[in-house]
């Protein structure tokens, strides 16, 4: 009799933690105190799309050096002058499936290759020289399925953010990293930064709630990194030592809930995809270095459509040098590729839009103060 | 038991229907099998059924549908010059046809006597596309 009380009680534990989530409550989402600054719309963009390129892709960048706007759209990487928005050159880069880049210059152009788990230098033929295969140390390795994260190059050392997919039940701050540096000269890697604990100890569905956003101030030679289920930055040197955490949240999140308490309870990718609509999440963060600010994006849980059409809002939360918050502002709704477009230059910040695949168009930003 | 005959029955019903009075899609009847491919959705599923059009889009007993088309420069390179029993579904209309959270599987029908006989999914748990290579020896 007791052995069968012992069990009904395993049974209903097990029961009641499966319908349990951990909630990530934002601790100041009423806190107004430095409405003081705010985005204006100042314009627009636009892009043309010649007959086989579309905006769906998943890699761009903004070259302040050579003032172009460059994005990886399947194999090819087209390159354009922001100032005349002229499609200045595609290059077919010679490798199965390039999923990040960085441009260094037209003969050095940094490209991860996610099917070979390969990163290389390639120039503006294509070609890939000096390409080298990471050979992974922890289980659940960084690796940039996509950019929404800077690579930066010092030294011989490719310094690099990602994710990888999924929750496990032996993952931990040792074997499930963000942050890797590769040697190209030696082919050794170095992991650092682990996640917040909270997401070792809950499941958060194993797929965009993993993603890590980043970008670099070079003044300061810093991360900045944002998780979508933290509230809070994560800031990192260049080496890889985690600095601080500084809080950034929204005022439209007040809370984030995980997907389940346990690790085990994996449902289809559309129920984790519902999960991740229909909570408020994080996205990219991104340094203005012409007003010295960092831009949050805060995403707004809506409905789930299915997985084809949800989108959500957004917001942006404007942080100062010392990531002290001092404004958002609600921009509503974007291109639902935005995540992996959007960028900041002079003019201000480029949120893409919703258009017809023959563009790719954005809205222009201004960073004011409140009058 | 009772419920999953009935739900099956009324999934076959709703395919059976829309594909009947489409007014744009003709079935022709040497058609065994019709494959409905959702462009977004299961990754890896999908992109096995886009492999498997590649090598069977000339087959006469196969009409294959795309809908849930995001955009249709990628699905053009995806699955490269469309062959004749192929429709392309830029209205997304046969995803309503989907049961709920299915939709991000593709989806085969096998048909007889012009209607859907049976219902099979590409997806972790089931393997559509064998019981294709298996009836029509491919």
């Amino acid at each position: 009799m007791k052995f069968y009380i012992i069990i009904s009680l395993c049974v209903i534990s097990l029961f009641a933690s499966c319908t349990q989530k951990y909630k990530n409550n934002n601790p100041y989402v009423n806190d107004n105190n430095h409405p003081n600054y705010h985005l204006v719309y100042s314009g627009d963009i636009h892009f043309s799309l010649d007959s086989t390129t579309s905006y769906f892709f998943r890699a761009s960048e903004y070259n302040e050096k050579d003032t172009t706007y460059s994005f990886l759209y399947n194999k090819d990487l087209l390159v354009y002058s922001y100032n005349n928005q002229k499609l200045l050159k595609k290059i077919q880069l010679k490798t199965p499936m390039p999923t990040s880049y960085s441009i260094i210059n037209s003969d050095s152009i940094i490209v991860f290759d996610y099917l070979e788990n390969s990163v290389g230098f390639y120039d503006d033929s294509g070609m890939g020289y000096s390409k080298k295969i990471i050979n992974h140390t922890i289980p659940y390795f960084p690796f940039p399925s996509c950019k929404i994260s800077p690579i930066c190059y010092e030294e011989g050392e490719i310094i690099y953010w990602g994710n990888f997919a999924g929750e496990y039940l032996n993952e931990n701050s040792e074997n499930r990293r963000l942050m890797g540096i590769f040697n190209m000269d030696n082919s050794d890697i170095k992991y650092y930064v682990p996640y917040i604990d909270f997401y070792y100890n809950t499941n958060w569905g194993g797929g965009l709630f993993r993603w890590v956003y980043a970008d670099y101030n070079p003044d300061q030679r810093i991360f900045i990194v944002s998780l979508p289920a933290a509230h809070e930055l994560l800031i990192v040197s260049k080496e890889g030592e985690l600095l601080k955490r500084v809080y950034s949240g929204s005022k439209y999140i007040d809370t984030i809930e995980s997907f389940s308490l346990l690790k085990l309870d994996m449902a289809d990718s559309d129920e984790r995809t519902k999960h991740f609509v229909e909570n408020h999440s994080y996205s990219n963060v991104l340094y203005d270095p012409y007003n010295r600010v960092y831009y949050r994006i805060a995403e707004i849980k809506s409905e789930y459509v299915g997985a084809m059409g949800w989108k959500k809002n957004i917001s942006v939360v404007i942080l100062n040098e010392q990531f002290q918050r001092i404004g958002e502002t609600f921009i509503g709704n974007c291109n639902s590729n935005y995540r992996y477009a959007i960028f900041v230059n002079e003019t201000g910040l480029h949120i893409p839009q919703e258009s017809s695949e023959d563009f790719l168009s954005f809205k222009i930003y201004k960073y004011e103060i409140n009058e | 038991m009772l419920l999953v005959m009935t739900s099956c029955h009324t999934e076959i019903n709703r395919f059976q229907e829309f594909i009947l009075t489409h007014e744009q899609l003709n079935v022709s009847p040497d058609v065994e099998f019709i494959i409905i491919v959702p462009n977004q959705g299961c990754g890896g599923c999908i992109t096995y059924m886009e492999d498997f059009y590649k090598n069977n889009k000339y087959n006469e007993k196969i009409l294959f549908i795309f809908t849930n088309v995001i955009s249709k420069k990628m699905l053009a390179y995806k699955i490269g010059e469309v062959g004749e029993n192929t429709y392309i579904d830029y209205k997304n209309e046969f995803i309503k046809c989907y049961p709920e959270g299915k939709s991000i599987y593709p989806c085969v029908l096998e048909i007889k006597n012009n209607s859907v006989k049976n219902i099979y999914y590409q997806s972790p748990k089931e393997d559509g596309i064998s019981i294709i290579r298996s009836k029509l020896k491919i």
